[in-house]
């Protein structure tokens, strides 16, 4: 039986794992020779925003009614 | 006004009691009371009478025409923070609503023998929460006008201090905040609801867009297309979310700061700040404090908050008891 992991619990994976594979991407373009090292910075960024936005997507969305409740 | 209700009110001069000829028994100031609302309110600067002037213009959040006891407890029920607000606060609790509007939060709260006070800021609202009350049949709900600046109410005489969507409208908010604190008593509770930094953004995109097309477009507000149908409470939202004269936004940490400075212990927001978690009980404390996942938290908010104009909720108690 496969056993269905929290939420909390995926991310903390996801987490956990992103930056051995940012750190592998960065790796294999600067070994690459190819000439894109320049794309190091960009890499980096992109892959710490796509962890934010993972992240942040964990928040309950809720049926708002906090402000107009009446 | 039976006394214990007027034992819960002070002059807002000099704090003194007031006597049942709406007289205070310390400076001797009197105040008028008619409609059943007793003016406590002494004038404010030019920006919270600018804010008076707005609301005086169209009453928010208003009723719909044909409103009753039912409408109101429907609409209630359907929040998930309202019926949390109602099963936290004790049956025989004094509640105070800052800046009640038309008063519906302050009457669904007046059951069982809660004493709930609505203090605001404008009449024509508090007229509007006067006329409801009584076609409702609640009298646990009584309501006054007043300044939150110089306030006619007695310090630490609350058990609950009630103010959602109120401080973001005032010109200091962390020095409102402090006058706010000074009601709850010792190991009193404070429920605060403010504009949300982060959550406030889709709200300020779509007023871009209202502003450039002359208002004539307001894309994709919510409240906006539930209300198509109620053209005054439309309007009313309309002007309150989009066209007010005073507006700020805050982060937890800010608040946060505020709690510590005013001796008040953090419990919890509303939504929770906590990642994939939502704790049980409005009043019960919860763990945190992580700034990055606080943070993560409210751009979340975006998405959650964000369509209804990205208010939160910041609970915590006055240290003392």
């Amino acid at each position: 039986m496969i056993r269905k992991r929290s939420r909390i619990e995926r991310q903390l994976i996801i987490f956990g794992s992103a930056f051995g594979t940012t750190a592998e991407l960065v790796r294999g373009t600067w070994r690459s020779g190819s000439g894109r090292k320049w794309m190091i910075p960009l890499i980096i960024f992109l892959c710490l925003n796509g962890l934010l936005l993972t992240l942040a997507a964990g928040v309950e969305v809720l049926a708002p009614f906090v402000y107009s409740i009446f | 006004m039976d006394d214990p209700v007027r034992a819960l009110l002070a002059c807002p001069a000099c704090g003194g009691a007031l006597g049942s000829d709406w007289r205070c028994n310390r400076c001797g100031a009197g105040y008028a009371a008619s409609e059943g609302i007793p003016s406590l309110r002494l004038a404010g600067d030019a920006r919270t009478e600018a804010v008076r002037e707005f609301y005086t213009e169209a009453p928010f959040p208003g009723y719909p025409r044909d409103a009753d006891l039912n409408w109101l407890r429907a609409r209630a029920r359907r929040s998930r923070f309202a019926r949390m607000l109602d099963d936290a606060i004790p049956a025989d609790a004094r509640v105070v609503e800052i800046g009640c509007g038309t008063g519906q939060m302050s009457l669904y709260l007046a059951r069982a023998n809660r004493i709930v006070i609505g203090a605001d800021l404008t009449r024509a609202s508090l007229l509007l929460a006067v006329e409801a009350a009584g076609r409702f049949g609640i009298d646990g709900a009584h309501f006054i006008e007043t300044n939150l600046a110089r306030p006619g109410l007695r310090p630490g005489a609350f058990d609950v201090v009630y103010c959602s969507g109120v401080l973001h409208h005032t010109p200091d908010p962390r020095k409102s905040f402090a006058q706010v604190v000074q009601l709850a008593r010792p190991g009193g509770m404070i429920v605060l609801g403010l504009y949300n930094a982060f959550a406030r953004i889709p709200l300020r995109l779509r007023r871009a867009v209202a502003r450039l097309t002359g208002g004539w477009w307001i894309p994709g507000d919510p409240v906006l297309n539930d209300r198509a149908a109620e053209p005054a409470r439309r309007d009313a939202w309309r002007r309150d979310q989009y066209h007010h004269p005073e507006e700020h936004r805050h982060t937890l940490a800010e608040v946060r700061g505020w709690f510590a400075e005013n001796g008040v212990e953090y419990i919890r927001t509303f939504p929770s700040a906590l990642l994939a978690e939502e704790g049980d009980g409005l009043f019960a404390p919860e763990a945190g404090g992580w700034r990055f996942e606080e943070w993560l938290a409210q751009i979340g908010w975006m998405r959650s908050l964000g369509p209804e104009g990205g208010l939160f909720v910041i609970v915590g108690h006055r240290i003392g008891a």
